[in-house]
């Protein structure tokens, strides 16, 4: 669970969207709005649009507290058929990231897989409909 | 079009339009509308290639034909034709205003908030299951972008009801920038079921089928009776009051 997750070095670049801010709690609402939008475009139903919305406040949340002021928030979203993986890093973290366990519980209710490394997450949700289909 | 009004004279029409007013004969009336169905249709053809069939147009500016008949006073010193055109493009533009996206008052984030969770609850219940953006989108005749923004104009928690008067800080209403009302974690120790034993029964148990039984919204909903709105109204609300707790015990 502490290894560093694998980020989406291996997808086309076409299938990523990047976004990275300050170590701020200000740019929470962006982060899930990319999260909504991308999510949208892979097909997920509105009940695993809250799923995700929820995941990756708690995770950016959970960078951000790890971050200092000199470094900054890197995201990756990368949608695939029915799916949206979303990976998160601090750059020039000096802390390791340390979630409480509301937050392993909130993550564990709400993504289909997520890893934690010291300063790095992967976050990934499926559609419903490619799990029923 | 001017062919089909041309026949009759305005002194004939204006006789006919006299007695109809005095008699109210429905056999007066069709006689004067199928004068005027060419009106109708010109008035119809231009707006036929802004969504709706053509044949849903011609439908829409013959029914106001016959309303604007109805209604028309010929003691009034306007012709027939000049007011009939002005009923009909009125019509018609009320309809684009109510079946499509190309005339529509903007409503704000929160109002396009609650219209969607509303219409997730009413397809959810259609289809067994959440709905997908394009199918709400294509349900409430708005865009996906507007979709997605009302989506998010809930936050991932939110303490104040969207359904709350405006004026506190309600998701609703917040901008991208502003300081996170939610942020901040602390760790701890395992006490999660202590935070959970903290919440109302309703909310726990909400809480509870969400951790333990992994159901989603729409499971939870069904389960408890109430819709998927409050649902994710009430887990909104339930891990935020949880991670006070663990801020301020």
């Amino acid at each position: 669970m502490r290894q560093t997750p694998a980020v989406s070095s291996d997808q086309s670049p076409d299938q990523v969207v990047a976004l990275g801010f300050p170590p701020s709690s200000r740019f929470l609402s962006a982060a899930r709005l990319v999260a909504t939008s991308l999510g949208a475009d892979a097909g997920l139903t509105v009940d695993d649009l809250d799923d995700l919305r929820l995941g990756v406040n708690e995770l950016v949340t959970t960078l951000v507290e790890t971050a200092d002021g000199s470094s900054r928030i890197a995201l990756e979203y990368v949608t695939e058929d029915s799916s949206i993986t979303v990976s998160g890093r601090v750059e020039g973290a000096t802390h390791e990231l340390e979630p409480d366990e509301l937050t392993v519980r909130i993550l564990g209710a709400v993504a289909d897989h997520y890893e934690l490394g010291p300063s790095s997450f992967v976050l990934t949700k499926l559609s419903t409909l490619r799990e029923q289909s | 079009m001017a062919g089909d009004d041309a026949a009759p004279t305005r002194a004939d029409e204006a006789a006919l339009f006299a007695e109809f007013k005095r008699t109210r004969d429905r056999r007066l009336r069709n006689e004067l509308v199928e004068r005027h169905m060419g009106l109708a249709a010109h008035v119809a053809r231009r707006f036929g290639r802004r969504g709706p069939t053509a044949d849903d147009l011609r439908q829409v500016a013959f029914l106001a034909l016959v309303k604007a008949v109805d209604r028309f006073d010929p003691e009034r010193n306007v012709a027939f034709s000049t007011f009939a055109g002005r009923t009909i493009e009125g019509e018609i533009k009320r309809h684009f205003r109510d079946h499509t996206w190309t005339v529509r008052v903007p409503r704000s984030a929160k109002e396009t908030h609650l219209l969607i969770r509303r219409a997730t609850d009413e397809l959810t219940q259609k289809l067994g299951r959440s709905p997908t953006v394009p199918q709400l989108a294509e349900h409430l005749g708005l865009a996906m972008d507007e979709v997605i923004e009302g989506l998010a104009a809930g936050s991932a928690y939110t303490t104040t009801s969207l359904d709350a008067p405006t004026g506190n800080a309600s998701e609703g209403s917040r901008q991208i920038g502003e300081e996170d009302a939610e942020f901040g974690h602390v760790v701890d120790l395992d006490m999660v079921e202590e935070l959970m034993r903290r919440l109302p029964p309703r909310e726990q148990e909400i809480v509870r089928l969400r951790f333990y039984d992994e159901l989603s919204q729409s499971e939870i909903a069904e389960r408890v009776g109430i819709s998927q709105m409050h649902v994710s109204r009430l887990l909104r609300r339930s891990f935020e009051q949880m991670r006070q707790q663990v801020e301020s015990p």
